[in-house]
């Protein structure tokens, strides 16, 4: 998309494959599903509130699994926790991303020698982007977004078979 | 009123066999042998110098000999099970105070773990519903007369009680893998 | 429609993953039509065993795990843990860090009441005051950032007093913090607390007469708003409290009958108000020297057991330890105020319309990790 601003600019034709121009428009609207378990989730509320504020890169919170494309992993898992988490991956509409934010996600984090944590949310669902620190700071999570919006441009949407 | 003044009460107005617990720590606390306890509690709450209208904290826990004996064992099975379990109890603590008198008081019993039964508190304060199916749960404490005891902070078809001494960390449930990692297993103290 | 038509009661679930209630929480509800019947809230989803890992961390080592335990006020529960550990130990702390203890942990009430009231609002389709109050909130996470360079998990309060020093710089701030905010709850009041639409969600809705408040152990806020005035800062002074001036609001009935939602609701707003009292108070006051005790690096609590209790926003949190005198706890068992706000609900809400629930989560003010810890 390099040479979007120089078209508009000699005759405004714009020259670019249809992959190209759905990605730019999926990465920059991944709705997030509103889940949050624990510490991670007050700073993704943070995130979301007006200092870092989230939704300038397009990324609105839903309530609901089936409008959202993004699940945002935020906070410890628990054992009796983790086949809901599988529901509600399942629920959301293809294609589907998946942020682990904080260590509790990532790997069970302080809490990896308990009875009842999950090791790592990538035990149920599969993973795209991983995001260290106990709790995030909002800029990491935005870094971590930036990061997966990178992943989706890359994709080939259309050409997948 | 103090512990030993609230003793020394409950020793005049009932018959409930308790001694005063002097030795341990900052709080001296009023042991109550287990089949006195509803009818101590009770006493506790409607005598009108004590008043103790308020269940603050119910809590108990697994005593060992050795109490540090399984620590390290947290994923691995225990290497020599005991097979005695007779010097091993389950401590019982209620904490409770008064907002008329504001004073408090510890209230102390035991259970052989063999036999983890004693009686509900929930007759006399409804707030303890909540506190034993956590103990319940937790430590496997059958609290005879509570209206609904079932496991509260586990799932219904958890297996064991995580707070006893020598419970061992699960490493599947409900066809979850919960191995730990070759990084975790490595944090974790190497024997005794 | 004749009174006999014979209906079912229908079961709907409420959580765990639910906008509203805060954290993951569910709820097992039957209802008559709008009218909620039964309400068996299921809890356990944040269960993460700390009271298990802590009988096998070092008695230092379990305040980075009591941050987590309530990670909206994490300050007040590192301190309800260590100045129960304190006492265990007979341990004398400088004077300078009992002040900054106060201040701190006051600071963080400050910022967890912002969030509850915040949330409450949310729940009732307000947003706009929620995203305000965070916008606060903000300013606090900067201050508490400028001591202890965290934003969330302070880890900053520990055995023998607090880790670092106060920064220069950080009293002045405080207090533009202060005379800022004070507008601000001004704003949140003539925006929200005296707003007709809200008054008429939270009035006389889940009233709780004192006498269920104590059945129920309900504790801090929630008591208060019943009319109970019970403070542990006044009742069992701790710290510095006893030298400083300050008023436990109690509710009122103010708009209507007391115990309902809107008084705990506006409780929380008047406690923000003596908490910027007691800072200021503080920061006037706060003595030089030391910041913290003489600890020595691995300690070992004389043999045997402590229930101490602290005011945190949540109601008195406490902490039962049980030393064997060893290097870690043996037992160690945490009492929270959301705990025995939880489970005052399946009374509460029979009876009452399924959005009322969501008021009178909000209004009790939940936290799911310190309900499940």
């Amino acid at each position: 998309m390099k040479t979007l601003h120089n078209s508009f600019e000699s005759d405004g034709f714009v020259l670019t494959s249809i992959d190209h121009l759905i990605n730019l428009a999926r990465a920059n609207s991944l709705w997030y599903l509103l889940f949050s378990t624990a510490c991670c989730g007050i700073e993704l509320m943070q995130t979301g509130g007006p200092r870092a504020d989230l939704e300038r890169f397009g990324s609105a919170p839903r309530a609901v699994p089936r409008q959202a494309d993004l699940m945002l992993v935020a906070g410890t898992i628990t054992l009796k926790m983790a086949s809901r988490v599988k529901v509600l991956y399942d629920q959301m509409a293809e294609p589907r991303y998946v942020i682990s934010m904080g260590s509790c996600a990532n790997s069970g984090g302080l809490f990896q020698a308990s009875y009842s944590v999950l090791h790592g949310v990538d035990r149920v669902i599969p993973v795209d982007v991983y995001l260290p620190g106990c709790p995030p700071r909002p800029e990491a999570l935005l870094s971590a977004l930036i990061e997966l919006q990178n992943k989706v441009k890359k994709e080939k949407y259309l050409r997948k078979k | 009123m103090n512990t030993i003044g609230i003793y020394e009460l409950l020793k005049e107005k009932t018959n409930v066999v308790a001694s005063f617990q002097e030795v341990e720590g900052p709080t001296p606390s009023i042991y109550v042998r287990s089949d006195f306890l509803l009818e101590a509690m009770r006493f506790l709450k409607e005598d009108e110098e004590l008043k103790f209208e308020i269940l603050m904290n119910q809590t108990a826990f697994h005593e060992t000999e050795d109490s540090k004996l399984f620590w390290h064992l947290y994923f691995d099975a225990p290497k020599d099970q005991d097979e005695s379990h007779s010097h091993e109890e389950l401590r019982l603590f209620w904490h409770l105070y008064s907002y008329t008198h504001y004073h408090r008081v510890v209230i102390e019993s035991s259970i052989p773990i063999g036999n983890p039964v004693i009686d509900s508190v929930t007759s006399i304060w409804k707030g303890a519903d909540w506190l034993e199916r956590e103990t319940y749960d937790l430590l496997g404490i059958q609290f005879e007369g509570h209206p609904d005891l079932r496991r509260i902070m586990m799932p219904e078809d958890w297996e064991g009680y995580p707070l006893r001494k020598d419970y061992v960390n699960p490493t599947a449930y409900q066809s979850i893998d919960n191995t730990p990692s070759e990084i975790t297993r490595s944090f974790q103290p190497k024997g005794k | 429609m004749s009174a006999a038509l014979k209906t079912d009661y229908l079961t709907i679930n409420m959580g765990p993953q639910h906008p509203s209630t805060h954290g993951v929480i569910r709820f097992i509800i039957k209802t008559d039509g709008e009218i909620i019947h039964e309400c068996d809230p299921d809890i356990g989803y944040l269960h993460r065993g700390i009271e298990k890992l802590a009988e096998s961390v070092s008695w230092q080592g379990f305040v980075p795990f009591t941050d987590r335990v309530d990670y909206v006020c994490a300050m007040n529960a590192n301190l309800s843990y260590s100045m129960a550990v304190e006492k265990l130990m007979g341990l004398e702390i400088p004077q300078r860090a009992e002040y900054i203890r106060v201040i701190v942990s006051e600071l963080n009430r400050i910022s967890s009441h912002a969030i509850a009231i915040g949330a409450a609002n949310m729940d009732m389709g307000a947003f706009t005051p929620f995203v305000h109050l965070l916008r606060e909130r903000e300013h606090i996470n900067d201050l508490l950032e400028m001591i202890c360079g965290a934003r969330l998990t302070y880890n900053y309060i520990c055995i023998g007093g607090v880790n670092y020093d106060l920064p220069p710089g950080f009293k002045e701030k405080t207090l533009e913090f202060l005379d800022h905010f004070e507008v601000v709850v001004e704003q949140i009041n003539r925006l929200i607390s005296y707003n007709q639409i809200f008054i008429k969600r939270f009035a006389n809705v889940a009233v709780v007469p004192p006498e269920m408040a104590m059945q129920y152990n309900l504790v801090g806020p929630n008591l208060r708003g019943s009319g109970v005035k019970f403070d542990v800062r006044v009742a069992e002074p701790y710290s510095i409290y006893p030298e400083l001036d300050f008023d436990v609001p109690v509710g009122e009935g103010y708009e209507g009958t007391l115990g309902d939602c809107y008084d705990r609701y506006l409780v929380r707003v008047k406690e923000i108000r003596e908490s910027i009292k007691i800072i200021r108070q503080c920061l006037q006051r706060i003595p030089g020297g030391e910041h913290k005790a003489v600890v020595k690096n691995v300690i070992k609590p004389p043999k045997g057991h402590i229930y101490f209790r602290t005011e945190t926003p949540r109601g008195d949190t406490g902490y039962f330890i049980y030393s064997d005198g060893k290097t870690s706890p043996n037992r160690l068992k945490i009492r929270t105020g959301s705990f025995t706000a939880m489970s005052i609900i399946p009374e509460i809400a029979k009876g009452v319309f399924i959005a009322d629930l969501v008021a009178i989560i909000g209004s009790l003010d939940v936290v799911a990790p310190e309900l499940d810890r």
